[in-house]
């Protein structure tokens, strides 16, 4: 785990039930800088970026980065009927931010706002549609992609920019989760393998833009992969 | 008291009754249906009866706009015209002992 989340070493301890400690200290991290963001281009002030959770500032590189990658401009997405869709179960960023409560801000309300992730990136770009975070844990983004696509064929919205993002930030869920048994000692994911005890954590954030494939060919888009179906339950 | 203040302050009573996880105002309680608060249909006519089962008790809300968007867009195909990500693309080391 990359020293700038916490120093996973100094938890470390080999028996998961020992008190704050954890016996899984890796990993799948990002090696950039998470907290890199050019907040000016996005007519975000310095102070106010400052007390903005990474996931949001990523989210939003992140989908300026989709509607680029679909051709879609900034004035074609101003007041459109696109949907919001976020994934995220992450709340690292108000863990670390409430450990000393003289540092909240004004600012402080929406940069920690788990919601805000959603509606910050709608109004950014100024999309109309329907915008919420979800959060299903482990499945939180296919979640948002199948919530996507229902609202899609219902007519909620003409498009959808579903995302999804999870840095770690904080030691908290991660001795949460060692304590429940969720992860690997490894901390390597053994998917399918008889080896598998656990899970490691991964970072990530990523997004799709999504249209009805009627209207993708009606307007001439670039269509990457078609979604025929999508389900959910418990 | 007249009737009326009668009818809240019992109703506060069965509320505490029906216990802690019901517990509410007068008011907030008046606009619950009896899914949010099963104990609270005891009251008759101030709240909705228990419903027989979940599904049977669904009000059908759909708009005739909502509807008439169903069936141009039922099950029609989405497709993907933009992706953006930050971080790596992950592999997954699958061993056949």
């Amino acid at each position: 785990m990359p020293r700038s989340r916490f120093n996973a070493s100094g938890f470390y301890h080999p028996d998961q039930n020992h008190p704050v400690s954890v016996n899984s200290t890796g990993g799948y991290f990002i090696k950039d800088n998470i907290r890199s963001f050019d907040n000016s281009f996005f007519g975000i002030n310095n102070l106010e970026a400052t007390y903005m959770d990474p996931q949001q500032r990523q989210l939003l590189e992140v989908c300026f980065e989709c509607f680029e990658s679909a051709g879609v401009t900034l004035e074609q997405l101003k007041g459109a009927d696109v949907g919001c869709y976020i994934a995220n179960f992450l709340a690292d960023f108000v863990v670390l931010q409430s450990k000393d409560a003289e540092l909240f801000h004004r600012y402080s309300a929406t940069g920690m706002g788990l919601s805000i992730m959603a509606n910050r990136i709608s109004n950014a770009f100024d999309l109309k549609g329907p915008s919420f975070v979800l959060d299903t844990a482990c499945s939180s983004s296919l979640y948002a992609l199948h919530t996507a696509c229902s609202a899609l064929r219902d007519g909620d919205c003409a498009a959808a920019i579903v995302a999804g993002a999870n840095l770690v930030q904080t030691p908290e869920l991660h001795l949460m989760m060692v304590k429940a048994g969720f992860l690997s000692p490894t901390s390597t994911c053994h998917t399918f393998d008889t080896d598998a005890d656990g899970y490691g954590r991964g970072e990530g954030v990523g997004a799709l833009y999504l249209k009805r494939l009627s209207d993708a060919i009606r307007d001439g888009d670039l269509i990457r992969s078609v979604i025929r179906g999508s389900a959910v339950n418990r | 008291m007249d009737v009326e203040e009668k009818e809240v302050t019992d109703s506060i009573d069965i509320v505490s009754a029906e216990g802690e996880r019901n517990h509410c105002s007068p008011d907030i309680a008046k606009g619950m249906n009896g899914v949010n608060a099963p104990g609270l249909s005891r009251l008759g006519s101030t709240f909705e009866p228990l419903p027989t089962s979940l599904e049977s008790s669904r009000p059908d809300t759909t708009p005739s706009t909502v509807q008439q968007n169903n069936s141009q867009h039922d099950n029609e195909p989405i497709a993907i015209v933009g992706m953006g990500k930050f971080g790596p693309v992950v592999t997954y080391e699958i061993s056949t002992n």
